[in-house]
Parts: C-alpha cells; sequence; structure tokens
C-alpha cells in the first residue's frame, strides 16, 4: 500500500521531476482528474452509506453532502472538456492522454449504467424504480458525448472529438479481445489439468446411527427450550 | 428456468454494446466516416489488443501460481506462461502481416512499447473509474430504495 502510494505520488509529480519524458504526460493528467475523480467516488460511498446499511451507516445528512460532491465531481469534470480547464501542457497542446481517457470514460460510463440497470430489471425482484436511475445517468452520458460530438468547446473541435470517439472504441475492442485471448489461453491449462484429476473416490452412504447421530445434532442446534 | 437466464444474459451483454452502436449509428448518419483510414484505427485495435493480452497475461500468471501450489501442480505456471507467450507470438505475426501497423506515430519498438503501456493504463483507469460510478450508483439506488420485506407482513407471522 505504501509502495502504492509512494509510487502515484512519484509519477504525479513527474511532469516537474522529468519535464521532457513524453511519458511524463500521464503524471500530467492523473494530476488533472484525480480531484474529480475522488469527489465522485467519495460522493457516492457517502451517499450508499447513509441508506440502509447494517454496519457503518453515516448520517441522513451525509447523502445530501455526497450527491453535492457527486455532482460537483461530474460538473468538474463535463468543464474540463466544455471549458479552458482542460489538461494543457506547457507546450500549448491539449495533454493526449486526456483525448483518450475522457471519450473512454463516457463511453464506458454510458454501456456499463445501461448494462447495470437492464441486468437490475431482468435479474432483481421489482426493481423498476431503482433501475431508472441507471438508466437516467446512461442517457445523460450518451446525450454528453452526442452534443460533444457535435458541438465544439473552447479547446477540442467537435470533429477531433469524433475522431477520438471513434479510436476509443478502437481501444475498447481491442483491450476486450486482448483480454478474452488471455482468458481463454490460461483456461485451457486449468481445463487440461482439471481433465487430467483423477475422479474423487465415492463413499458409502450414511448409516441408521449416523443418520440419528445428525438429527440429534441439528435439532440441538436448531430447537428451542420446548 | 436455464433458456430464461440465458435470455437475461444476453439482454446484460446487448446493454453494453448497445450504446456503443448507437453513438456509432448516430454519429455515421449524421457525419460519414470521420477524418479517419483503417490505418489509423487498425493499429489502435492492434496495440490495445497485445498490450491487453501481456497485462492480463501478467495478471493470470500471477494466479496460476496459487492454483499450482493448491492443486499440487508445480509445473502449471510454466505451461500457461508457454501458452501465453505462443499465442502473444500468433497474435503479433498475425497483427504484422497485416501491414505496418504495429508502430504508430512514434519513431521506435521501445517508444511504441511505453507509449502503449501509458495509453492502456489510461484506458483501463477510465473504465475502472466508469465501473465504479456505475456500482456506487446501483449501490446508493438500492440502499436507498424501500425494503422489500413489509412491516404488516412481518407483524402478521409474528
Amino acid at each position: 500500500m505504501i509502495l502504492l502510494i509512494v509510487g502515484l505520488v512519484l509519477v504525479l509529480a513527474s511532469p516537474w521531476t522529468v519535464p521532457e519524458s513524453p511519458s511524463s504526460d500521464l503524471g500530467h493528467l492523473f494530476g488533472f482528474i484525480i480531484g474529480p475523480s475522488i469527489l465522485v467516488l467519495f460522493g457516492l460511498y457517502m451517499v450508499a452509506y447513509s441508506g440502509n446499511v447494517p454496519v457503518g451507516r453515516l448520517s441522513s445528512g451525509d447523502k445530501y453532502l455526497g450527491l453535492l460532491f457527486f455532482v460537483i465531481g461530474m460538473v468538474w469534470f463535463s468543464f474540463m472538456h466544455w471549458s479552458d480547464l482542460v489538461p494543457v501542457l506547457d507546450s500549448g497542446e491539449i495533454n493526449r492522454f486526456w483525448l483518450i481517457f475522457f471519450p473512454n470514460f463516457l463511453i464506458s460510463l454510458s454501456c456499463l449504467c445501461l448494462s447495470a440497470g437492464i441486468a437490475m430489471l431482468v435479474l432483481g425482484d421489482n426493481r423498476s424504480a431503482e433501475s431508472k436511475n441507471l438508466f437516467f445517468m446512461s442517457g445523460l452520458t450518451l446525450i454528453f458525448i452526442i452534443s460533444a460530438m457535435n458541438i465544439d468547446s473552447s479547446e477540442t473541435s467537435s470533429n477531433e472529438f469524433r475522431k477520438y470517439v471513434w479510436l476509443s472504441i478502437a481501444d475498447l475492442v481491442g483491450i476486450m479481445l486482448g483480454s478474452v485471448l488471455a482468458i481463454i489461453s490460461f483456461s485451457l491449462v486449468i481445463y487440461s489439468y482439471e481433465k487430467s484429476l483423477p475422479k474423487p473416490q465415492s463413499i458409502l452412504p450414511p448409516t441408521e446411527n449416523e443418520l440419528q447421530h445428525s438429527a440429534k445434532i441439528i435439532s440441538s442446534n436448531l430447537g428451542d427450550d420446548e | 428456468m436455464g433458456e430464461t437466464k440465458k435470455t437475461s444474459l444476453k439482454l446484460v451483454v446487448s446493454g453494453l454494446l448497445f450504446p456503443i452502436a448507437l453513438i456509432l449509428a448516430i454519429d455515421y448518419s449524421m457525419h460519414g466516416f470521420p477524418d479517419l483510414s483503417t490505418d489509423n484505427i487498425n493499429p489502435r485495435i492492434a496495440n490495445s489488443t497485445l498490450t491487453a493480452f501481456i497485462l492480463c497475461s501478467t495478471f493470470l500468471l500471477g494466479n496460476m501460481y496459487f492454483y499450482g501450489e493448491s492443486r499440487n501442480r508445480p509445473l502449471a505456471p510454466l505451461f500457461s506462461m508457454i501458452i501465453s507467450i505462443l499465442v502473444g507470438f500468433g497474435a503479433t505475426i498475425f497483427f504484422i502481416k497485416q501491414g505496418e501497423m504495429l508502430l504508430e506515430d512514434n519513431g521506435s519498438v521501445i517508444a511504441q512499447l511505453v507509449y502503449n503501456i501509458s495509453h492502456t493504463i489510461v484506458s483501463i483507469f477510465a473504465v475502472l473509474l466508469a465501473f465504479g460510478v456505475a456500482i456506487g450508483i446501483l449501490f446508493s439506488t438500492l440502499t436507498h430504495s424501500k425494503s422489500k420485506i413489509s412491516e404488516t407482513k412481518f407483524y402478521e407471522e409474528e
């Protein structure tokens, strides 16, 4: 954990420690998005834990504070696209990793929210009211993407954003393909090993005495004094 | 029962793909294909496939050590390593055969390698953040929904 924090701090400091390296753009991007990311996630944590949870319940006032954090985080992200808050490097160019991160984030958010909403409807029991929030979020993100693909922002033209959305979809397709390929290759090894394992030996059915003994233990644990 | 579960799963998976199809369909019908050639898109798919394969294989290889230990198969990680190297090698040859597509705007293989890793880290971070937000909204909604156990029914049972 300590190594992770130290590593993260070093990556965040890379625009100052190794400014000439193109990879320091990654640290530059993380520096820009860490604020809204923490706000969004912490806000959702506060909202979730101010509801009906058995342990670690927060006060009902935290629900509104969490909601405020969440909204501020999301508005911050959208301002990073539409206004001058966009991550710009010292050279005056927009950080190229931002143009990879933001379309990827929006597309993934829309897909995951829609999928989770459908999962609640088809797998849950009478959850139509709850799934509406997820459908709303998915729809809102879709509208944002379509708007950004048609309306120029202060730093990015809609045409450029369109290009990056298409490239992000190519990225996501590639990530899915690569992950599936890796999972299939490792599954093959596990499958061949499991197939070669001898079948477990069957044991004899329990005797009458053993059954009576088990019934006694179960009734002593389940039954009351009466 | 099994058939219903399969249909539900198909619906959930189609929910994952539907926004992508919708965005592409709307954009294509409004503006046509963007200013991109297959020379731009194919290297992106090829590089992200190979980088995701390498990162995912490394993670799974770590798990194979635990698998090998628990199943008393000490050679399991070694076999997995050989299989993943062969698959990775095959995939790389397949992508290279499609043309000079693995180098994007980078001058050398090492520069491309470093760029691929940074690129994939950013993409994976974006997906993980989106996953966190979607799960957060789901749990927030569930914890604030009305309890499914009706109180009157509870008292009736008492």
